[in-house]
Formats: C-alpha cells, structure tokens, sequence
C-alpha cells in the first residue's frame, strides 16, 4: 500500500525558552551557569512515534491536550523540523486554518479567499479558476463582497474550509476545526471528505473528541507521553452516511 | 516546474503588497495621505525649530529637510512595522509553508510605493523655490531606490526574525532609531560636520544614502564616494538579513 506520511522514530523537543525570571542582575552574575541551563532545559513533545498513513484513508490522531497532536501534525506539515528521526510526506499538503487564520478583516471574503488561495500554494490563475467552486461551498450569499470582519464565526469556516478543499489536495491536515459552523455545514464538510476520500485524497485529523474521530476515522491512533499508544483500526467510513 | 515556481513567488509578493495598500489606511479618511502628511508635518516643525530659532544657514531649508526626511520616513516605517511581520501572522506560519519572507518583502515594497507617491511632494518643493529638475536625477534615482530597498530589507529582516525570539528589541529598535536620526544629515548639513567627526558620516549606514538623495533632488549631482558606501551597506544588510532569517526560521512555528 502506498504511504503518504511515514513517520520513523521521530522525536522532538522544544527548547525551554523561558525568560530571566531571577532578574536581570542574578542573571549577569551567573552567566556561565544560567546559559548552561538554558541550553540544557528542554521539552520532548514527541519521544518516539512512528505510523504511517495510507493514501486515501482517513487517519486520526487524539490525544490529550499537550500530548503532541498538533506537533506531528505541524511536522506534517513542514513547518518544524524534526529533532531526531525521519518523516516522509509525499504530495501537495493542504492545511486547514484556525478560523480565518491569514484572513485580513477588511478585506472581503472573496479578497481573502483569493489570497488564502495563493497563500497555500496556488497561483492566482489557479485559484481565480476555482473562485467559483469556492464561493458556492461556503455558501455565504451577498456576504462574500462584504469585509470578513462581519462574518460569524461559522462563516469563516465555511469560507477557509472552502478555500484549504478546492487547492486540490493530496493531503489535507484538519485540527479541531469542524466543532465550529451548524449542523447543516459540519455535515457537508463530513460529505466532502467522503468525496476526497472516494478520489483517493488523505485526511489526517487531529481531534480529542471521540465521538467525532470515530465516526470520521478508519485509523486513529492515540498519542500518550510523546509517544503512540494505541492504534485502533476501524470499519469504513460509512457510519458518516446516516447523518448526512 | 521552475518557471511554475517562478509565477508562483510573483503572483505571492503581488497578492501579499495588494493586501498591504488595501489595508494600512483602508478604514481612514485621508488614506495615503497620512504617509505624505507625518513627514510634512515633521518638517513644518524643524523648519520653525531651525530656520528661526536656532538660524541654521541653508538655503531653500523645507525642500532641503522634504529631501531627506521621505526617505527617511520610507526606512523606519518599514523597519519598526517589520517587528510584527512574523510575530503578526502568528497562526499562518504555524500552518502553511508559503516563503515567509515574502511577508517582509511585502511590507518595504509597501512603503516604496507610498515613498514613490510622496515624490510629487518633493517636486512641488522644488517649484516653490523655483529649483529645476535635473535629468540626472531621473537617471540615478531608481539607483537610489535600489540601494534603499535592498538595505531597508535586510534591516526588516533581521528586526523581523529576532523580534520573534527576542521582544525587546522592538523598543530598542525604536530607540536606536530616535538616536539615528540626529546622526543622520536630515536637519543639518554633512558639511556641517566638524573634520574630524567626518568618519561618522561613513560609519552611519543612512548617512551616504539620505545624503545622495539630496544632492540629486536639490543639485543633480551625485558623489560616488556616498553612493559607493551606501551601495556596500546595503549589499551587506541585505545579505545578513537574509542570513539571520534563515538560520531562525525554522523555530519560528516552536515559539509563535
């Protein structure tokens, strides 16, 4: 099977990058030993994970809350580099962003759309080409000439997530994000990943909501102490279908 | 594959500058105008403070400080703005893997462009005193403009990059800035100077530069010797701007 993610031994730490928290002067006067300390202070988010994912699948990762989810989802999607290891991830990445991440709020939603467009990669022929197909997901009516700063929250998901699925992705990393937007649009987002998932498109999401990951996933791994601790593999991902 | 690359980059730095011009004055009046107004209101202030207070003998002084003090005003808004290029857009760097520097380049190329539509300014100054135009200086500004945006880049860079780590240094920045331009020949004369604090005009990385720009715009003429130094400082700036950026940017998503 063909692998879209391989993640071998990876390990990461990040440095302690605490401030001079003795003061200023206690600082100065033991220097040798507060840089040798500062170097030495160091956090291991990841102390060995290795998984790999399958083209087409939809793949999940929870954990808790600092358990090193959205570490070896940033890994993926190459922002960091790892501390040790080696990750391979082959294909276009798609990101989905935090509501409206690298949305200006005076621009409007269709001058956003266009530069988060661009932003993940596209040329401007190429996501002008799409616009249409973006405008009519997000499903934002007269809205989208108005500045996002009016939009709710829900609204900004529609449109990122509109944008982030029409790039055409081979890859799509997806982080807590679809607790936002109604019922209604969560279901067509759930639709549309059924969709990526019958053309052979890989969703990795990263989640701590059961519930969710469950009906969503046909992998789930569940990170514990930076490292994996259960892989569960589940049927299909028809259990969306009753809902949709 | 590379000339995909090619289009990509241009049509990311186009996107990036458009979204800069929409947004800076997009919710203000006047608009552009505030970028032409703070400077014209800076030297309103030194032409009262030094022509009649303190009679400083130059001729022609509003053109004489309008020339020095645009540039000016195009190289620290670009440098104090830059602190927050990264610290700013947070949440994309942690995301996406687009060129981050783009979104420096983006931000000096906006002021250019506001220091280009301030130039109608100068020339307005240059009729009032009756002064004419020099073709020289239509030759050798894009020169200047040049030398400027590498130097000014670099600059941004660097404060960009280690502002991320080091939050400090937004206030020292603005303090080494306040300090510069009593250091710079803006209100004063190089010839000024004393002889034997003459170095400092070379030590000064903005010195040869605003220096150039006055001489082009007031006399059409051009020192090298300026122009060369401010020609290495920038190539300098630059190079280590784009050094510093690249060794940092990797830790950029572990601290934002």
């Amino acid at each position: 099977m063909e692998n879209v993610v391989v993640f071998e031994h990876v390990k990461k730490y990040y440095p302690l990058y605490h401030h001079i928290t003795g003061g200023f002067k206690l600082f100065l006067f033991n220097l040798p030993k507060a840089l040798a300390q500062m170097r030495e202070s160091k956090y291991w988010a990841l102390k060995d994970v290795s998984f790999e994912v399958h083209k087409g699948e939809v793949f999940g990762i929870m954990g808790s809350n600092g358990a090193g989810k959205s570490t070896i989802l940033s890994l993926i999607a190459g922002v960091m580099r790892p501390s040790g290891g080696v990750i391979q991830v082959n294909g276009r990445v798609a990101p989905l962003l935090e509501l409206g991440a690298g949305f200006h709020p005076d621009l409007t939603g269709r001058e956003n759309a266009l530069l988060n467009g661009i932003l993940l990669g596209l040329t401007k022929k190429e996501i002008a080409s799409r616009l249409n197909s973006v405008l009519e997901f997000a499903e934002l009516g007269q809205f989208i000439d108005q500045p996002v700063r009016t939009y709710s929250s829900g609204m900004l998901a529609r449109l990122g997530f509109s944008v982030a699925v029409n790039t055409d992705p081979e890859l799509l990393l997806v982080d807590e994000i679809l607790a936002v937007g109604d019922e209604n649009f969560q279901n067509k987002c759930f639709a549309k990943m059924k969709e990526f998932k019958n053309k052979g498109i890989t969703i990795v999401i990263v989640s701590h909501n059961r519930a969710v990951m469950e009906q969503l996933c046909d992998r789930i791994i569940e990170i514990r102490d930076g490292a994996v601790a259960t892989t569960v593999e589940q049927g299909p991902v028809e259990k969306a279908d009753h809902q949709a | 594959m590379t000339s995909h690359k090619n289009q990509y980059y241009r049509d990311l730095l186009t996107a990036l500058v458009k979204k800069e011009v929409k947004t800076r004055y997009k919710n203000s009046f006047l608009g552009y105008l505030w970028s032409i107004l703070l400077p014209l209101s800076q030297a309103l202030v030194f032409f009262v403070a030094f022509k009649f207070i303190v009679r400083i003998q130059i001729e022609n002084y509003v053109l004489f400080l309008v020339a020095g003090l645009f540039p000016w005003q195009w190289f620290i808004n670009s440098t104090q703005s830059s602190a927050s290029s990264f610290l700013g857009n947070a949440n994309l760097i942690k995301k996406t893997t687009f060129p981050r520097e783009f979104i420096v380049y983006a931000n000096v190329l906006n002021d250019l462009i506001h220091f280009l539509l301030s130039l109608p300014v100068i020339l307005l100054f240059l009729l009032i005193y009756h002064q004419q135009l020099h073709l020289t200086t239509l030759l050798i500004l894009p020169l200047l403009l040049l030398i400027q945006l590498l130097m000014t880049t670099g600059v941004a860079l660097i404060v960009s990059s280690v502002n991320v780590f080091f939050r400090d240094l937004e206030r020292i920045v603005m303090i080494i800035i306040s300090i510069m331009f009593y250091l710079t020949p803006i209100v004063f004369a190089e010839s000024m100077i004393p002889k034997r604090l003459h170095f400092l005009l070379y030590a000064n990385p903005l010195s040869g530069l605003i220096v150039s720009y006055r001489d082009l715009f007031l006399q059409g003429t051009v020192n090298w010797s300026y122009v060369g130094v401010a020609a290495l400082y920038s190539l300098f700036f630059f190079a280590l701007g784009r050094f510093v950026f690249k060794k940092l940017q990797w830790r950029f998503a572990e601290v934002l």
